[in-house]
């Protein structure tokens, strides 16, 4: 149960969505918006979030949108996860995707939702950083596209009022070979204590992971190291230096071993891949 | 604009619906107030699946939807599921002790052989994983969907 009252709001257009975040906003109140509502669901009942309006955004029409369209693979925020494995035909978010949480909570998680997260995992994000992704946000003088590397993680970089309207990535991308590891500490299902995506694009090996630090993270210099290093464990020595954040040590891992975990992999992903780049 | 309770209409097994909820409550709390009890909370937190219900035929977890997004939609309870084919399978491969997550497997077990009559292994484990069973091995649970797929029981609701 949540134990607070507040207002629900199912707007049909991303004009009113923004109208009534503006309102409660100048009432000096606290609004929110809501893909899934799931992580919303569960921080309000534990009163560590405590809105006093809830923008549900799913049924903005478009929202719900997964295609490919003009050479784009196109996801509105509304997506399910669900919907997302199985309509983009993106072999590598699928298999992401499907070790996000269980398969009847990915009914109602959303692409928005994950990505927008205030957990530190958003392991939906890995695919869409390593190809480079734009995403579309609605702001209140219109749309603008921007880099993800430029918004993500979107709590730094979201403005008051701005949300997510869509991503979009190069189609031609979502076919190269990709890699994924989700290393968890008992089931399968949980969050990881370190989980690394990557896909071998033309001559890159790109590299992205989650778990390891605050926030996923796309690994660009480890990138270039790992194509130029002669022996392997030479780049090793340097990822601690890359993060711009101190490694998770808590109770699920502490961060000397996710670290090694980390390095494990990337050398599993060096020597399987260095060959053929 | 206010806090005030609205009225919603939804479809419930079959039957529509008015009700009157807070704005703020959950669709576990609405389903158990109106008498249906047969989700049931377990950790409210989206992790066990005992809340299992199908809206639109899919399975979402009760405990984490706001009784305000189920507005004009079709719902599924385990009272609603007059089909006992699934029950009859558990019965049979004594998929249940204490009964406390059955209904949440069921309707999910119903939804995976409505949607995946003919489900491979990896497909039903991953509809499956959704549900924790505190009592069962789980096996016998695999047992009791296995038959329903070998008998082919939903090929024909299906196609
Ligand atoms: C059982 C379970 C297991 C999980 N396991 C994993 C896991 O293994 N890996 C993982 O990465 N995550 C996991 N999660 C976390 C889950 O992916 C996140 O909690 C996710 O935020 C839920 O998505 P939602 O659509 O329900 O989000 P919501 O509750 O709708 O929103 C989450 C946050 O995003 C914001 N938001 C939503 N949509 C937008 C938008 N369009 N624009 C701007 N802001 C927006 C909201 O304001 C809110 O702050 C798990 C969750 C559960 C319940
Ligand atoms: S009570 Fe809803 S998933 Fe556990
Ligand atoms: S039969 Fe008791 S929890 Fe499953």
């Amino acid at each position: 149960m949540i134990s607070f009252d507040l207002q629900y709001f199912q707007p049909n257009t991303i004009e009113d969505a923004i109208n009534i975040y503006e309102q409660f906003i100048s009432e000096n109140k606290k609004p929110i918006y809501a893909s899934g509502g799931t992580e919303i669901i569960s921080r309000a009942r534990r009163n560590e979030v405590q809105p006093d309006a809830i923008i549900d955004l799913k049924n903005i029409p478009g929202f719900h949108k997964c295609e490919h369209k003009a050479g784009k693979l196109q996801i509105g925020s509304a997506v399910t996860l669900n919907h997302a494995a199985t309509h983009s035909n993106f072999p590598l978010l699928k298999t992401v995707i499907q070790s996000i949480a269980t398969q009847t909570a990915r009914n109602k998680i959303t692409i928005g939702g994950n990505l927008a997260s205030s957990l530190p995992y958003r392991e939906a994000v890995l695919p869409l950083l390593l190809t480079d992704s734009t995403i579309v946000l609605a702001t209140p003088k219109g749309a603008i596209t921007k880099n993800i590397h430029d918004v993500f993680p979107f709590n730094e970089h979201l403005k008051e009022l701005e949300l997510m309207m869509e991503v979009h990535l190069d189609s031609k991308l979502i076919k190269h070979p990709h890699f994924w590891i989700k290393k968890t500490k008992q089931s399968q299902i949980n969050y990881p204590i370190v989980s690394v995506a990557a896909m071998h694009i033309d001559n890159e090996i790109r590299i992205a992971t989650s778990g390891l630090t605050a926030n996923p993270l796309r690994m660009k210099q480890l990138e270039k190291d790992i194509l130029q290093a002669v022996e392997i464990e030479d780049c090793l020595d340097q990822i601690e230096s890359y993060l711009p954040s101190p490694i998770i040590d808590d109770m699920i891992a502490q961060s000397d071993y996710r670290l090694f975990l980390f390095k494990q992999i990337i050398k599993d992903i060096a020597i399987n891949w260095k060959g053929a780049s | 604009m206010n806090h005030l309770p609205q009225t919603i209409q939804v479809q419930i097994n079959g039957q529509v619906k008015t009700l009157m909820v807070r704005q703020a409550e959950l669709f576990l709390d609405t389903l158990r107030n109106a008498g249906l009890t047969g989700a049931k909370p377990g950790c409210k937190n989206g992790d066990c699946g005992s809340c299992t219900i199908l809206v639109d035929h899919i399975p979402i977890q009760a405990c984490q939807l706001f009784s305000m997004e189920v507005m004009d939609k079709n719902i599924m309870t385990i009272e609603g599921l007059i089909d006992q084919t699934v029950q009859k399978a558990f019965e049979e491969k004594w998929a249940l002790q204490c009964g406390y997550c059955t209904p949440g497997y069921i309707l999910n077990a119903y939804a995976l052989l409505q949607h995946h009559p003919n489900a491979d292994e990896e497909t039903m484990k991953q509809w499956l994983d959704s549900n924790i069973c505190r009592c069962t091995g789980y096996q016998e649970i695999i047992d009791a969907v296995t038959l329903l797929i070998d008998r082919n029981e939903y090929h024909e609701h299906h196609s």
